[in-house]
């Protein structure tokens, strides 16, 4: 940001990261928000990269090459995002409506991952965030420092933790199935 | 269960896994963003002599303030792109010195004269620019959020800090330091509660 950039400039930078960071915050979204909700809160989060594309990390005026300097930014956004969505929502449902829509929405739909869903559930939303960010979005502490503002130390301290007491929950109920496929690479992007 | 086996039971309850992950189409949601929004930087509208488009439940509390608060709408505000944020006010700090520490302590009393009372949490901080949402009304409005400008360049803005709830007061658009606002805390929230709920 040594001179400003015209409307143009900023339009192209924001086109590039677009497009190398719509799929991966879709995917965040889908991981964590009401599917219903995925579609509004993935726009009110690009909303956002758009008037903060000057702010955005590692976007310059070239094209974006590299995802992994511009996406914890990002999804630190869309964390936001969710977060703020989630209290317009309880805001708006009434007791009601919220008991009958927590007994019913699933977060994780497929019913044979019941227990690791229970056992995700027991942890607190801290450590669940830190945990999901290293296993689904295959990001390191470093990364996941940037998405949640803790320090790089500090989320190494609360995966550890997290891992810890997740394997002890699902040990502890027989939940890993021997020989569990790993099926795809460590990335999940 | 050690640390692949963990990772290999997560990915395999991931919910987005890719095979069966719909793409969202980049192009489309590019294209929609910039046919309703054109400026990279939110725009804020005085209210003076110009009255907020779109905004009626703005408009209708300024009336009952009186008009003396600085509206101010974000561009595209009620547009499809921000469903959930239909409207905003914006709001200036007021006279040097920080938040804490340097202020008589706030009686409900003191609360009570202003018309603008609200419990927000920080959503960004952009140079002197503070963007809250609203957690709470206690008085005077139903923004969503609201923005806190700077327009003296002073440092105020940094007593905010992103992710942290505040009790802030306001009167004829601004925000007065020595108003009550506040971080929020269990002490706080019961005077301001003290102050505008009974």
């Amino acid at each position: 940001m040594t001179q400003p950039a015209t409307a143009r400039e900023l339009r192209a930078r924001f086109e590039a990261l677009a497009h190398v960071v719509t799929v991966p915050l879709h995917r965040y979204l889908r991981r964590r928000a009401d599917a219903d909700a995925v579609d509004d809160i993935l726009a009110e989060t690009l909303l956002v990269l758009w008037r903060r594309i000057e702010d955005v990390p590692g976007v310059t005026a070239g094209p974006v090459t590299d995802p992994d300097a511009v996406l914890p930014w990002c999804y630190g956004v869309a964390r936001g995002c969710l977060a703020n969505a989630r209290r317009a929502e309880r805001r708006r449902l009434s007791l009601v409506e919220r008991l009958t829509r927590t007994a019913q929405r699933p977060q994780i739909v497929a019913t044979d991952h019941s227990e690791l869903q229970a056992a995700l559930g027991r942890l607190n939303a801290l450590d669940r965030e830190v945990l999901l960010l290293w296993a689904w979005e295959g990001l390191a502490p470093r990364q996941i420092a940037e998405v949640s503002g803790l320090t790089a130390n500090a989320v190494s301290i609360r995966l550890h933790r997290a891992k810890k007491k997740l394997a002890v929950m699902l040990g502890r109920k027989d939940g890993i199935p021997a020989g569990h496929e790993t099926g795809e690479g460590r990335s999940n992007r | 269960v050690n640390d692949d086996e963990l990772l290999a039971y997560l990915k395999a309850a991931d919910p987005a896994a890719p095979p069966h992950a719909p793409q969202p189409d980049t192009h489309r949601l590019v294209e929609a963003l910039m046919t309703t929004e054109t400026k990279p930087q939110p725009v804020v509208i005085p209210a003076r002599g110009r009255r907020p488009r779109l905004l009626v439940a703005a408009a209708a509390t300024a009336a009952i303030i009186g008009g003396g608060l600085s509206w101010a709408v974000t561009a595209g505000g009620g547009d499809a792109a921000a469903p959930t944020n239909p409207s905003s006010v914006s709001l200036a700090l007021a006279a040097p010195g920080t938040i804490v520490g340097k202020c008589a302590a706030p009686t409900t009393d003191s609360l009570r004269a202003y018309p603008l009372a609200f419990e927000g949490t920080v959503t960004a901080k952009q140079g002197d620019r503070v963007d809250l949402h609203v957690d709470h009304w206690f008085r005077g409005g139903t923004a969503e959020t609201v923005h806190l400008d700077n327009d003296e360049q002073r440092s105020e803005a940094s007593a905010f800090e992103i992710g942290q709830r505040y009790l802030v007061t306001a009167a004829d658009g601004m925000v007065p330091m020595c108003g009550g606002t506040s971080e929020a805390t269990a002490e706080s929230e019961s005077l301001f509660r003290a102050a505008f709920e009974q």
